[in-house]
């Protein structure tokens, strides 16, 4: 009897514990009342990569802020309270419970605008993006320090805001500096592969000499060479989230952004201009010239023809440089890169762990976000592997790679990075309406959080930006990682073009997920189409194919607006 | 008590049972009509129409007739539908001729209490207990590392699509074992010790009982099971989406992975509902009339045995 009691309360036990297993470590219900002294904000915050320590931080600053404020019900002061969770705040579910949802701020992410406010959920912000901040000493509004493509999606046609970008994202490959140094990984102007000081570091992408990417390579040739050469001296180039592969595909995203620029890249979202490099054929792959032999004509794109972009180059010369990773996955990438089991989290943890608590070899690229080591920070990954040697946030020193060019033709045209800011939102609950006081609180929080020095102290907290104009003093970049001062500094860099994928085009309004990033190849993943092999989809002449397949002018046709 | 009094307490106490009824009743039924009919009708409703913003940030709902189930029966025969559709089917037979067939064997064994039987009654039912999303984890180390490790192979899941549907199977099998077997042992356990020992005297081998006796005893908890089986054809998504989250290669894709997907993907958005809604219907649509020839079918089957 003790014994099946005993089996019992394990089974139970059991239970209760793995029930709880996709659940993150905190979830406060916005009904608790709290403390009733103070007027008080419930603030939803979606805890991905950039977590909630920035929030926190700004909570306490806005309530030092207002602690003597009076409210009508006889309250002083503020009090915010998080009621966060990974999943209640991001994506279509999310959208669709805001009806019922009594927070009443939301930072969320995978959030599409215009279901938020068609939908009723978001209270009318006009008046603080509007108006400038001149209570925080500023001569700006926010509209001011937005960017003209995220003014066109987030204005509405009659003038109005509801909603905000809330943080600006991009993936890429992430790389160690310091690695590179004592390898010996930086490429000399003569060719050959040097430490600091052994020789002049090559001009790398940009092609100007003394910049932040000399010694980096230039082209996918010179890429590729790199990667050969880091096996030969106990280096794995890459690791990859093998489960999520939409990562891979994002940093192929931006590949291809990069590839094609500002003019070209941004057609894709106001189907407005003139394409100049669509492709009638990709047989052959990249040439010398970093373009292929088959050219369609300079092509004029309208809501018509928009699936034409679909032609464009730069989506397969990324096809190829991901074909050229796969190809060589046995040597270039960890064993554990194209495994269900390394998703995310794992892929930074052998990132830090290989060749250090392990006898595998060092990993010199980690595909990843921006946010990479602030979501490594908060998951204590860099904590878990600092006994072993292996750096810290504040002793590491990594770098998102500039990505080499198509061919030398190349070499030397800007940077181009896109980013959807992961679709974040910043808004606050309509429900608000019915209590003004507590929407202009509301407001006013938000406006706080968008003052330039509550944006730097945003950048210092994540490593990242926000999707706003805004400097940072080099007093709070000494505050900041090595990689985090790499993200402001790229973004500063006048060589950079960051393009924010927005617009009020109809057709994008209306087929917004059709437009996501990691749908750009007919919705399909190609370093997984690569990996698995003995499919059409295994060449990029075959990828190509599929694509004038699936996205013609029939599937054009048939999406909205 | 006179008459009238006596009546008019039964009545009394009939009135109070009533109320007692009605307010036992009356939040199943509200859950019902609104979780079932509301719900359900709003996505009809749905599959009629159209979703469009605009750039005022107001929504244009319009009715468009069979649009958008006509869109869905264009890609359903498009190739990668008719792979999701081929994969549904493999999975659902493999479900009933190798899930269900050995959960009976399994439950047979227990039933005749063969030796370790109740070891294996409460071994097969403990993943039940452990959450699905750390049983995956576990089943996925085990097929990446533990088995690689051993035998010195690649990982499982490092192969062709249909090897990695297979494992995926394999998982959906050995979970859904210990609630099949646990549901069978215990419908087995109703049949009267008489029936058997009768067999016993009459010197049935055990297979033979298990044909003759064993199943015809339990064929209506059988058959429930397989009509519930046949209706979750084209949505089951096979814990798709616990193993390879949204990233699952399209061709190891069912269609219950693909409405789940499309519905739960964060990146779907009011406009593509519609579309999803038509899409559940025109599968419903397909469903029904499969589940009804297989419940005549399997009705056929019945010996109706009573007991």
């Amino acid at each position: 009897m003790k014994v099946k009691r005993l089996i019992a309360a394990f089974c139970t036990a059991a239970l209760c514990v793995t029930a709880f297993a996709g659940c993150t470590r905190e979830a406060v219900n916005p009904v608790d009342e709290g403390s009733n002294s103070k007027m008080q904000l419930y603030v939803s915050n979606y805890e991905g990569g950039f977590g909630k320590a920035w929030l926190e931080e700004a909570a306490d600053r806005f309530e030092e802020l207002h602690k003597n404020d009076t409210f009508s019900n006889g309250k002083v002061g503020v009090e915010i309270k998080l009621t966060s969770s990974i999943n209640g705040t991001a994506g279509s579910n999310f959208v669709q419970g805001l009806g019922t949802n009594t927070n009443d701020i939301f930072f969320s992410e995978d959030s599409f605008y215009y279901d938020v406010v068609a939908g009723g959920y978001a209270l009318d912000i006009t008046d603080i993006v509007t108006e400038p901040l001149t209570m925080y000493g500023e001569s700006q509004s926010i509209e001011n320090k937005m960017d003209e493509a995220l003014v066109d999606f987030f204005k509405t046609s009659d003038g109005k805001y509801y909603g905000l970008p809330h943080y600006e994202t991009y993936y890429g490959i992430v790389y160690n500096v310091e690695l590179f140094d004592q390898k010996g990984l930086w490429i000399s102007t003569n060719g050959t592969y040097i430490r600091p000081g052994e020789g002049t570091k090559a001009n790398g992408p940009d092609g100007q000499p003394n910049t932040s990417d000399d010694g980096l390579p230039a082209t996918y040739d010179e890429f590729y060479a790199l990667c050969d050469y880091m096996t030969t001296v106990g280096v794995t180039p890459f690791v990859l989230p093998g489960k999520i592969v939409a990562c891979e595909t994002l940093m192929m995203f931006q590949l291809y952004a990069d590839y094609e620029g500002r003019e070209n890249f941004m057609l894709n979202y106001t189907f407005d201009g003139v394409a100049t490099d669509l492709v009638n054929s990709v047989g052959g792959g990249l040439n010398q010239n970093g373009t292929f032999n088959d050219m369609l004509p300079a092509t004029t794109i309208n809501s018509t023809n928009g699936y034409l972009l679909k032609k464009q180059a730069g989506m397969y010369a990324a096809l190829e440089f991901a074909k050229k990773i796969v190809d060589h996955a046995s040597t270039w990438c960890t064993s554990g890169s194209f495994l269900n089991s390394e998703d995310h989290l794992t892929a930074k943890h052998t990132y830090l762990k290989n060749g250090r608590a392990t006898q595998d070899n060092q990993v010199a690229f980690l595909v990843d976000g921006v946010w990479w080591e602030n979501e490594a920070e908060e998951n204590n990954i860099f904590a878990t592997w600092e006994a072993y040697g292996a750096p810290t946030r504040e002793t590491g020193k990594f770098a998102m790679l500039p990505f080499p060019k198509a061919s030398e033709a190349q070499v030397g045209q800007p940077r181009t990075i896109a980013t959807n800011c992961n679709l974040s939102l910043a808004f606050i609950n309509s429900k608000l309406a019915n209590d003004p006081e507590k929407a202009d609180l509301a407001k006013e929080f938000l406006r706080f959080l968008h003052t330039d020095e509550e944006m730097q102290n945003f950048s210092v907290a994540t490593g990242t930006l926000k999707p706003f104009k805004y400097t940072i003093p080099e007093e709070k970049k000494a505050q900041m990682s090595y990689f985090g001062r790499n993200v402001v500094e790229t973004r500063d860099n006048p060589n950079v073009d960051t393009v924010y994928t927005f617009s009020s085009n109809s057709k994008f309004l209306n087929n917004f997920s059709a437009f996501y990033p990691d749908y750009a190849w007919a919705n399909h993943n190609p370093f997984s189409d690569f990996k698995i092999g003995g499919t059409e989809l295994s060449t990029v002449e075959g990828y190509y194919a599929f694509i004038m397949k699936e996205r013609d002018q029939a599937w054009w046709d048939r999406l909205k607006g | 008590m006179s008459v009238s009094k006596k009546g008019e307490a039964i009545r009394k106490k009939r009135t109070g049972e009533l109320i007692f009824y009605c307010c036992l009743i009356a939040i199943p039924l509200l859950q019902y009509a609104i979780m079932y009919v509301a719900v359900n009708l709003n996505s009809i409703v749905l599959a009629f129409k159209s979703y469009g913003v605009n750039q005022d940030g107001t929504a244009t709902v319009q009715w468009v007739g069979l649009v958008n189930f006509k869109a869905f029966v264009q890609e359903f025969f498009q190739a990668e539908m008719l792979q999701r559709l081929k994969n549904s089917l493999i999975v659902y037979g493999c479900r009933l001729g190798v899930g269900t067939f050995l959960a009976l064997l399994f439950a047979y064994y227990i039933f005749r209490s063969f030796k370790g039987s109740q070891f294996f009654r409460y071994m097969l039912m403990l993943p039940s207990f452990i959450s699905p999303v750390v049983l995956v984890m576990i089943f996925t180390y085990v097929v990446e590392y533990a088995i690689p490790a051993i035998f010195s192979v690649r990982s499982l899941f490092d192969g062709p699509p249909i090897q990695q549907l297979f494992v995926v199977i394999l998982y959906n099998t050995l979970v859904g074992f210990g609630s099949g077997v646990l549901m069978y042992s215990n419908a087995m356990a109703r049949i009267p010790v008489s029936l058997t020992e009768y067999g016993k005297l009459e010197g049935i081998s055990p297979i033979r009982e298990f044909f003759t006796v064993v199943l015809p005893c339990i064929y209506p908890t059988l058959e429930t099971f397989l009509i519930i089986g046949v209706s979750q054809i084209f949505i089951d998504q096979a814990n798709l989406y616990t193993f390879f989250g949204g990233s699952t290669h399209f061709s190891i894709q069912t269609i219950g992975y693909w409405l789940y997907t499309q519905v739960l993907d964060g990146r779907a958005t009011m406009s593509s509902y519609p579309y999803i809604s038509a899409a559940g219907l025109v599968l419903s649509a397909i469903t029904i009339p499969v589940v009804m020839i297989a419940r005549k079918f399997l009705d056929k089957l019945d010996k109706e045995v009573e007991f």
